[in-house]
């Protein structure tokens, strides 16, 4: 009887533990506030224009991964969005980005992005991005080069 | 006549002799010994690498893979293969692994030779003719696209066997260590290799 | 003279150019390639291909650094060593053995400094507070949870020196 009283006390103990920790959890996860995300969108080809000077500095690591001689901003889209709204950015080529904030994780943002291309869904991901990081995402073939956005986020 | 095996025989013991130094200095981590290795082997390996898989960025990485490795695992190293053949084993190994994982994923290197040819119907020239001189044939961008899908088309063993013995010039009882297989099928897998790429240069099809 | 006995076995005469045949079989092929025009032709096109190759993969790879080749690989295992040492610190600050080590430790500790304090001063000792040590992994700039869509092919990596991450897709056309 002792025994089994033990166990109800070390089962009530841990169902507790683990509420607090899913409340604390949860707590983190929902804690609504405004993302300042911003997109840069930029051409890489294998063209002769060289490395446009505006984007000179948020490239450079990229040109010792990727081998292309040119790269070429197209638009840069800035964006303050709250948790469940959804911004969006034009890429070339007909392609839209969406970006919606889904909430925060620790110390990362919790994002869902989704390229459509003429209306249509071509890729969707949702990522973790770290409070003042960067995501390189690309790809897309667009006219002889690929489309480059790199997706920075505050909050 | 038996002057110049005596010197053969003289000099194979010597390099051996070299080699089991080198070995022991890199197993009591002498890095300058580390560094020697990498000055030694790091071109002949990295050339099999490209043999393999035809892309230079992918070669460096997968040949300083391989001193890594070296580096890791010198302890392990049983010195009756010889360095050399375990060099290359490693590196053949490492590069059919990287490129079963290009395959799974996607060719997103891109070659700058493929948008300039693109659409265009090339002609291969003729074995044996003028035209057909290695030293101005390889400033063709044209030929040399043709010959490396050609190569690309084989498959990756017999690729490996190939650059072992064309590349690195090793018999095929070295290649049969190397690779782990029987000497019978480096000598096919040779011939096979040879007869597509001579064929299809020859008429113009893979 | 027919066919067959014209040409020598199209293998044999691949081991040939490799120099793997036995000698007096090295001499019989010799001799009859000074007659057969067609098997001589066969030689050289092959001593052609093996030269184009030579030249291929030393074209492509003459250009590259030895001396940042070997720098990359230094820098790499000095950069493997630190991770290996970031794991064994990880390993050592985990909760799994931080927990039990700082509660034994803080145990030892209070049995220690009770023992002290009640046998030979009775009276209030100073405490010292030990700094808690906190080992800071680097962390991708993004993880990715999930992906979909018309792809070919998704491929994840990351900057060398920032650890950004780079998402790279193949759209389907």
């Amino acid at each position: 009887m002792k025994k089994f009283k033990i166990k109800i006390v070390l089962t009530i103990g841990k169902t507790l533990l683990l509420l607090a920790s899913f409340s604390i959890m949860m707590t983190a996860i929902s804690q609504a506030s405004q993302f300042d995300i911003s997109v840069t969108t930029i051409l890489a080809s294998h063209g002769k224009n060289g490395v446009d000077s505006r984007i000179g500095r948020q490239i450079k690591e990229l040109q010792a991964a990727f081998r292309y001689s040119s790269y070429r901003l197209v638009n840069k889209t800035h964006k303050r969005l709250v948790p469940g709204q959804t911004g969006k950015a034009p890429l070339p080529g007909g392609r839209v980005l969406a970006i919606t904030p889904l909430g925060v994780a620790g110390n990362r943002a919790k994002l869902k992005l989704a390229v459509f291309k003429n209306g249509q869904p071509t890729f969707q991901t949702i990522i973790q991005l770290l409070n003042r990081g960067r995501i390189i995402v690309g790809g897309p073939q667009h006219s002889g080069g690929v489309i480059i956005f790199i997706i920075s986020n505050s909050f | 006549m038996n002057f110049p095996s005596i010197t053969v025989s003289n000099n194979v013991k010597a390099n051996k002799h070299a080699e089991h130094l080198l070995v022991e200095r890199l197993k009591h981590g002498n890095e300058d010994a580390f560094v020697s290795l990498i000055r030694q082997y790091r071109a002949d390996l990295v050339n099999v690498a490209y043999g393999i898989t035809s892309d230079r960025e992918e070669s460096q990485d997968i040949v300083q893979e391989v001193f890594i490795k070296v580096y890791r695992n010198i302890h392990s190293f049983n010195e009756k293969s010889g360095l050399r053949t375990w060099l290359y084993r490693i590196t053949v190994n490492q590069s059919l692994n990287q490129l079963r994982k290009w395959k799974r994923r996607f060719n997103w290197q891109h070659r700058s030779l493929t948008e300039e040819t693109s659409g265009e119907t090339i002609n291969p020239p003729e074995l044996g003719s003028e035209k057909f001189s290695p030293s101005n044939l390889y400033e063709e961008k044209e030929f040399a696209l043709r010959f490396e899908e050609q190569l690309k088309a084989l498959p990756q063993k017999t690729r490996a066997v190939f650059v072992l013995r064309e590349n690195q010039g090793l018999s095929y009882d070295e290649i049969a260590r190397v690779l782990n297989i029987k000497r019978g099928t480096v000598s096919s897998r040779l011939y096979h290799a040879r007869l597509k790429l001579i064929k299809a240069l020859l008429k113009g099809e893979s | 003279m027919p066919k067959s006995l014209c040409h020598i076995d199209p293998i044999m005469l691949s081991q040939f150019i490799d120099g793997e045949v036995r000698p007096d079989e090295a001499e019989r092929i010799r001799k009859h390639l000074s007659d057969c025009p067609d098997c001589r032709k066969a030689v050289n096109d092959n001593q052609l291909l093996s030269s184009c190759f030579k030249n291929y993969i030393n074209l492509n790879t003459s250009r590259i650094n030895p001396s940042a080749f070997e720098t990359n690989v230094l820098a790499k295992i000095d950069q493997k060593n630190e991770i290996i040492r970031d794991k064994i610190k990880r390993l050592l600050f985990s909760k799994k053995i931080l927990v039990p080590v700082t509660a034994m430790a803080s145990v030892v500790f209070l049995l220690l400094y009770f023992s002290y304090r009640f046998t030979f001063l009775n009276s209030d000792g100073p405490i010292r507070r030990f700094p808690v040590q906190t080992s800071v992994a680097t962390a991708p700039s993004a993880i990715i949870d999930s992906f979909s869509g018309e792809t070919t092919a998704v491929m994840i990596m990351q900057t060398p020196n920032s650890h950004e991450t780079i998402l790279w897709y193949n759209e389907k056309v």
